[in-house]
């Protein structure tokens, strides 16, 4: 699988020989490279611990890079702080819920507009747009989101990182420790978020079965490094090889 | 035979345990100079034995002043109401502190460290308060009076033709009394925490869990890092005012706890010994500051302060300049915190006993990436050796 | 039978407090009136909570330099007051906040934010003693510029001369039927009361009480809509030290002032807070109530009235190690 820069006018966001580790010496990932192509469904494989979530919390500057590259539409945003990149197009579910539990519905899906706060009208409308997408909120709009469930929890997640229209969303094992037919409908959403608003989703998963049917373009991490690639079809053909099993 | 640094340590601990037994004499026994060397190792004791507590288990008392005080109250209490001779109120006094640390220790310690914090500096206000009100049982603001120790006879004989000028003036026998307590209270802390339990202290300020899941009792190691510290408070609050004469209750007032902890943060609170040098540094630093006439008033008028407060008057203008004193120390403080974690005296004990100062995480895996490096050259080595006539590179 | 403390004699003979019940000396109307003080001073107190609350709960730490913000707080409206007679009292108590708000947002950005940022070692260590260490520092401060001598504002406002019968005044008395009040706590209480109200809307109802709230709950998710929690961290410690510097400034025309005015007061909040459950508004308003009421009851009951005022807080450290005992978690405690 080639990786040079052929089609590059085709991946939103690139990630380039990336070394990322907690301590300033010891890099989880070293030297991984992984690209995300507009309005497709980009997702990372691999067991527990081999890096996939420190990848995103890289990107999204939770981590600094002691050395490599991440440009979205081409520019490097390493030098952007956390909370500028929502500004820059970029959107980041958390592994673990990352609600604000005491605080209603729907003020957490207008936390999601804090960075255009100040436009009224934009904040209503993509208000409504999501009560739209999501009805079952509309009605609990009042509640604290620490009441609600699991499924309905990650609803207010997903409705508040869509508040911004971000071009690609990062997403971190969002069914972990939800039940199998709130799964189902969690993989949905992110089907309909590609198909039906062209978004660019980044997905992280262990849910191999189910990532695997809705991605378009797979990445396997070993061990902070690249081990195989390749579009869905490639993977799924050759599993075996893919995962050494 | 090679030249250590330790050797430095020991030339400079045999220097320092020198200067503290020569001290009355290099101050040609002037009372006020023997009085502030006094009162300096006084601080000493303090000033490590809340670093027992704070650099070694990671909670802060900010009531240690108060068990001074309440050492100190209790014994002259015990003297004056029931008749005990002063050595019997020093045991009664140490042992009523340690019954108080441990009530507030089991009430603050199960929890975490902030309320022990918490509680202690709402004790101690609190305590100096009720004390100064009580004037019928413990003489109010006025203070308290203690007899001064009598030594027995045979004992007075004995130090008299070891110490010469032991009877030159009051302060002599209260000084060396007082070195010989800080001596002994920093062997009693040094072996304290060379000793199993301070193995304890550190595993259960590193990693509450861990230590737990190994079968550290958590709070009963933090209890007792607790007491003993307090305790060691007491006896020295109840030594030092036994020679002075009288205890008030401004003693206690958090200002005094305020540099006692400066003391132990600047000289180091992850080491005694450097907590202890901290607070000599730092009294005798006051001490001399006090000699130099701060232009306060001159200061104050640039400020423009006197048009916001009021006229200097002669009293107000003493405790102004020595407030500026301690601004300068509240500064010091703050930015050894900030910048120098580990104080200002420990790291040089450190690296002349040549331990590793209180390591960083990051420290840590360097120095583990270090020694696979070392094993990597060893296992090169012993290939090349083996198979290789190549010489390894060091 | 060696002395005890005369407090331990009370306390064993309770009968006595009876009798003074009995005795005439302490009648409904004497409690009602302690009741009204203890609310009066209560609401002050709930003020200086709230903004440890604040601090707690989107710092997570707890600041030991809270009770100095307080004392510098009412001495900057006694310095306006006595330099510029005829100031307006207000704006003066405006300044006092606006004085506290630079200095601990300052504080906040200089030590506070290394900490926030992962640079320090041991952070909760760190967060006690770097607060006791400006505590230490501010009140020398303020007893080289003011000196130790105790110091009052004027009084700078008097009642409007009303009589509606059960409700009468006096220029510096509110009556009730014949329960006096003294003017300077029910105009500090007021002042407290419209500061309060402002800070809860400013919680509950604008973007960036929002987003303190967002950055308390979950400082990631807060991040990951665009909010950024450094600048939360020292807007949070800056109004906390506000709110402390108001409490001084509404109450410095009712106490005497010293550079360790702060130190009980200080006590006080640690113990509310402790009381209403670290980190929960309602616990801190509900906890100031309560512990002023506790005072009041506690002081104007003490069988010895020359003795009763030490005791004061005595009752907030008897509060203090009950919560602590029974329920560490407070009245309305959500983590520990």
């Amino acid at each position: 699988m080639s990786t040079n820069g052929a089609a590059r006018g085709n991946y939103i966001l690139e990630v380039e020989d990336l070394y990322v580790g907690y301590y300033r010496d010891l890099n989880i990932l070293q030297g991984v490279h992984m690209y995300a192509e507009k309005g497709k469904i980009t997702t990372i494989l691999g067991a527990n611990g081999v890096g996939k979530s420190t990848l995103l919390k890289a990107i999204f500057g939770f981590l600094r890079p002691n050395a490599g590259d991440i440009r979205l539409n081409g520019k490097s945003i390493l030098d952007t702080p956390t909370h500028k990149r929502i500004t820059l197009g970029l959107a980041y579910i958390p592994q673990h819920m990352s609600i604000f539990r005491w605080m209603s519905v729907e003020e957490n899906i207008l936390l999601g507009g804090w960075t255009f706060r100040h436009d009224k009208e934009r904040l209503r409308r993509k208000l409504e747009e999501n009560f739209e997408r999501f009805p079952i909120l509309r009605e609990k709009r009042k509640q604290p989101v620490g009441e609600l469930s699991g499924g309905q929890q990650r609803m207010v997640e997903l409705a508040r990182t869509l508040m911004t229209d971000p071009e690609v969303i990062l997403v971190d094992e969002p069914t972990a420790g939800l039940a199998k037919l709130l799964k189902r409908e969690v993989y949905q959403m992110l089907r309909d978020l590609r198909d039906n608003e062209g978004k660019t989703i980044v997905l992280v998963d262990q849910e191999i079965r189910h990532a695997l049917r809705i991605a378009d373009y797979v990445y396997i991490l070993d061990l902070g490094r690249n081990k195989t690639e390749g579009p869905v079809e490639e993977i799924v053909a050759d599993l075996k090889k893919a995962f050494w099993i | 035979m090679k030249f250590r640094r330790i050797y430095i340590l020991w030339a400079l601990t045999a220097l320092f345990l020198v200067g503290l037994i020569f001290y009355p004499r290099l101050v040609n026994l002037q009372p006020y100079w023997v009085l502030v060397g006094m009162t300096a190792l006084f601080y000493a004791i303090l000033a490590s034995s809340w670093s027992l507590l704070a650099g070694y288990t990671g909670q802060f008392s900010f009531a240690h002043m108060a068990f001074m005080g309440l050492g100190t109250y209790a014994a002259g209490i015990l003297i004056r109401d029931m008749g005990f001779a002063p050595w019997q109120a020093t045991i009664g006094g140490v042992l009523i502190t340690g019954v108080v640390g441990l009530i507030i220790g089991y009430l603050c310690l199960r929890l975490r460290a902030v309320y022990l914090a918490l509680f202690t500096i709402a004790f101690a206000e609190i305590f100096r308060l009720v004390v100064k009100a009580e004037v019928k049982f413990t003489g109010g603001p006025n203070g308290l009076e203690l007899p001064t120790y009598t030594f027995p006879g045979w004992l007075q004989n004995l130090l008299r033709t070891i110490v010469p000028f032991w009877d030159a003036n009051v302060y002599i026998p209260a000084y060396y009394t007082m070195a010989f307590l800080f001596v002994a209270a920093l062997l009693f802390m040094f072996l304290l925490v060379r000793s199993r339990f301070g193995i304890f202290f550190r595993a259960v300020r590193e990693d509450e869990e861990a230590a737990a899941a190994l079968g550290v009792h958590v709070v009963n190691t933090r209890v007792l890092a607790f007491v003993v510290s307090s305790m060691i408070a007491g006896f020295a609050g109840i030594v030092f005012h036994h020679f002075i004469g009288l205890i008030v209750p401004d003693q206690m007032q958090i200002g005094r706890m305020s540099l006692i902890i400066a003391m132990a943060v600047i000289g180091g609170s992850q080491n005694l010994i450097g907590a202890a040098l901290g607070a000599i540094f730092i009294h005798f630093s006051l001490e001399w500051l006090q000699q130099i006439p701060l232009p306060t008033a001159v200061l104050q008028h640039l400020l423009f302060l006197n048009d916001w407060g009021f006229s200097v008057d002669l009293h107000a203008g003493v405790l102004r300049t020595n407030a500026w004193r301690m601004v300068g120390f509240g500064l010091l403080l703050m930015l050894t915190l900030r910048f120098w974690q580990n104080g200002l005296i420990s790291p040089i004990i450190d690296w002349l006993a040549r331990r590793e100062a209180v390591e960083s995480v990051a420290q840590r895996f360097q120095a583990e990436r270090d020694m696979d490096a070392v094993d990597d050259v060893q296992a090169i080595g012993s290939q090349a050796e083996a198979g290789n006539p190549q010489e390894p590179t060091s | 039978m060696w002395p005890l403390p005369d407090v331990l004699l009370h306390a064993m003979h309770f009968h006595m407090w009876l009798d003074a019940l009995f005795k005439f000396q302490i009648t409904g109307t004497y409690i009602v009136r302690l009741i009204l003080e203890g609310l009066l001073i209560g609401v002050i107190y709930a003020l200086m909570a709230l903004g440890l609350t604040l601090i707690f709960s989107v710092l997570n730490i707890v600041s030991f330099a809270h009770g100095e913000f307080y004392m510098i707080g009412g001495y900057v409206v006694y310095a306006i007051l006595h330099h510029y007679k005829g100031f307006p009292g207000l704006l003066a108590i405006v300044v006092a906040a606006l004085v506290t708000f630079v200095i601990g947002a300052v504080f906040e950005r200089l030590f506070l934010q290394p900490m926030a940022k992962g640079q320090v070692e041991r952070p909760s260590e760190y967060a006690i003693l770097i607060t006791f260490g400006l505590s230490f520092f501010l009140q020398f401060v303020m007893l080289g510029i003011m000196g130790p001598f105790p110091k009052k504002a004027p009084r700078f406002w008097s009642f409007p001369k009303i009589d509606l019968g059960f409700i009468r005044t006096t220029k510096t008395t509110l009556f009730l039927g014949n329960i006096p009040l003294s003017g300077g706590r029910i105009f500090a209480a007021i002042i407290a009361l419209l500061a309060l109200a402002a800070v809860l809307w400013f919680m509950y109802r604008t973007w960036t009480g929002w987003a303190l709230q967002a950055v308390s709950q979950d400082r990631n998710a807060a991040a990951v809509v665009g909010i950024n929690p450094l600048n939360m961290n020292t807007l949070a410690f800056g109004m906390g030290a506000m709110l402390a510097g108001l409490a001084g400034a509404v109450l410095v025309t009712v106490f005497s002032w010293v550079p360790w005015v702060g130190v009980p007061a200080s006590a006080k909040s640690f113990v509310i807070i402790v009381l209403g459950g670290m980190g929960s508004i309602p616990g801190s308003l509900v906890g100031g109530l309560i512990l002023g009421v506790v005072e009041s009851l506690g002081t104007g009951l003490f069988p010895d009235p020359a003795r009763a005022q030490a005791y004061r807080d005595v009752f907030g450290l008897v509060i203090f190690a009950l919560v602590l005992w029974l329920k560490p978690t407070g009245l309305f405690g959500r983590k520990l």
